[in-house]
């Protein structure tokens, strides 16, 4: 799917990656997501954490983006390019 | 680590081993230290120092007595995990009943000043003194009692730019009495009976919705949420650290006070503009809170439903109009709850942190018009707070002068 893609230098110092999708992604998909990449996916009422050794990707099942936060630049390319399939 | 967090629901609070724990990031931090720090004529490191030995001591002290841990080796791993666990940085404990050297890594004071002025200025003196005295604390509370050790950091990454901080341990030749925790401090009874606010956000729904989220240090015992760096420090830290600085400077000179309680005032500013600030623009906002926001004085009311997630106590709006005022309660102020255990009365409603936070708010929403999401930056502060036309805040209810609750003014 086509996403749109950001980046910003956090509070803190370190940089993220926002990422606008065009649809709102399912807490199965999220889950199917983390599967993929070895990482662990928590729901929080309407907020999921994916958990992996690198980093955390916060998504949202109300909102079509979610937040990167990862130092494993290449998971987090893989997942990007993942996710625009 | 989490599962030993207790939620106080009513109170709003939430404890960790019978120490209140709340939220700040790096910001409020920073510059809460910086003004205790900063003064030539108080010994403001000491205060810094020797207010985390305190503190951390009763923590510590607790946390091994629930957990049942009795050796020196277990005792030592669960301090460094519970460092970690708070957001601190990660600790590396070699030392033996004589002392020794730890490593500090990924500390939370250096690489929050390192990111937040390290591209401007270069510092000379180590910046970790609170780190410095949870050392202190963790042989203290593993193999004597309260003020036995004395701890200095002698290699410091805000310093050096590189490597890790080292912390040298000793025992002290005489042993220092020291003034423990009041823990909890006094607590409300139960929760007065505040009027229920006019607006479409839930406090409650809010609270439940992040006290949910398991926020604790990652692999580098940092936690970042909300796009901030955040950690979960002993409320009574803050409080000793700011009580403290203000009966140096009375007993100094009385004329310094007021100066003193302005700076403490300056820090609520500090960490609505970066903490909440950062909070109002983050996924998480807009995914919990978003939903409830209809009006712009929702937004005020969406902050103050985050504030009492935080570990605060129960902030609640009571009266906000566009634009123009609000009026807000806050029923068992972490300020107040220490302020009432450790001193016997109050001259004037003391709850400073407070005082500043409240009108910070309005500001932050009626002047730096958060909803659309500005940068965040030193240069939006000083317009921000440092320009007339700005909203001003007073307490107008103290519980530490004998009100129920404390309550606030701004307009």
């Amino acid at each position: 799917m086509p996403i749109q893609i950001s980046r910003r230098r956090e509070c803190g110092g370190s940089w993220v990656t926002d990422v606008s999708l065009n649809r709102l992604l399912t807490y199965g998909e999220l889950a199917a997501l983390a599967e993929r990449y070895g990482g662990r996916c928590r729901q929080f009422y309407q907020l999921v954490w994916l958990d992996f050794p690198g980093g955390r990707i916060t998504a949202s099942l109300r909102l079509p983006r979610l937040t990167i936060r990862m130092e494993n630049k290449d998971l987090e390319a893989a997942i990007l390019a993942d996710l625009q399939q | 680590m989490f599962s030993h967090l207790q939620i106080d629901r009513p109170r709003k609070l939430v404890g960790f081993f019978n120490e209140p724990v709340i939220f700040h990031c790096h910001h409020y931090n920073l510059f809460l230290q910086q003004t205790i720090e900063d003064p030539d004529w108080i010994d403001g490191v000491s205060i810094l120092q020797i207010s985390a030995q305190e503190i951390f001591y009763s923590l510590l002290k607790n946390a091994f007595v629930t957990l049942g841990i009795e050796t020196a080796a277990e005792r030592l791993a669960t301090a460094a995990r519970m460092f970690s666990f708070l957001g601190f940085g990660q600790l590396n404990f070699e030392v033996t009943e004589g002392g020794g050297e730890v490593e500090l890594a990924n500390s939370h004071y250096a690489m929050g000043w390192l990111g937040k002025y390290g591209e401007q200025v270069n510092r000379t003196k180590p910046i970790d003194h609170m780190a410095v005295g949870y050392v202190a604390a963790t042989l203290d509370a593993t193999f004597a009692e309260l003020g036995t050790y004395v701890a200095e950091e002698t290699r410091c990454v805000a310093v050096t730019r590189q490597g890790s901080c080292r912390i040298q341990v000793t025992r002290a030749p005489v042993r220092r009495q020291l003034t423990p925790s009041p823990q909890m401090g006094k607590l409300i009874e139960q929760p007065a009976p505040l009027p229920l606010p006019q607006t479409s956000v839930n406090y409650d729904a809010v609270n439940e919705a992040l006290w949910s989220l398991p926020l604790e240090g990652d692999d580098k015992g940092q936690i970042r949420a909300f796009n901030v760096l955040l950690t979960r420090m002993p409320a009574n830290y803050y409080n000793r650290i700011q009580y403290r600085f203000l009966d140096e400077l009375q007993k100094l000179d009385p004329q310094l006070l007021g100066i003193g309680q302005d700076l403490i005032r300056e820090s609520g500013h500090v960490c609505v503009f970066y903490t909440f600030g950062n909070i109002m623009e983050s996924l998480e906002w807009e995914t919990v809170v978003g939903p409830m926001l209809n009006t712009d004085t929702d937004w005020v009311h969406g902050a103050y439903a985050v504030a009492s997630s935080l570990g605060w106590g129960r902030w609640q709006a009571l009266e906000v109009i566009s634009n123009t005022s609000c009026r807000v309660a806050i029923d068992g102020n972490y300020e107040t709850s220490y302020f009432l255990a450790s001193y016997p009365s109050a001259d004037q409603p003391s709850c400073y942190f407070a005082q500043g936070a409240v009108p910070a708010i309005m500001n932050v929403v009626y002047n730096g018009h958060i909803q659309q999401k500005p940068v965040l930056d030193e240069a939006l502060y000083h317009r921000l707070f440092q320009r007339n036309g700005l909203f001003r805040g007073a307490e107008v209810k103290a519980r530490e002068k004998g009100d129920p609750w404390c309550e606030f003014y701004a307009q």
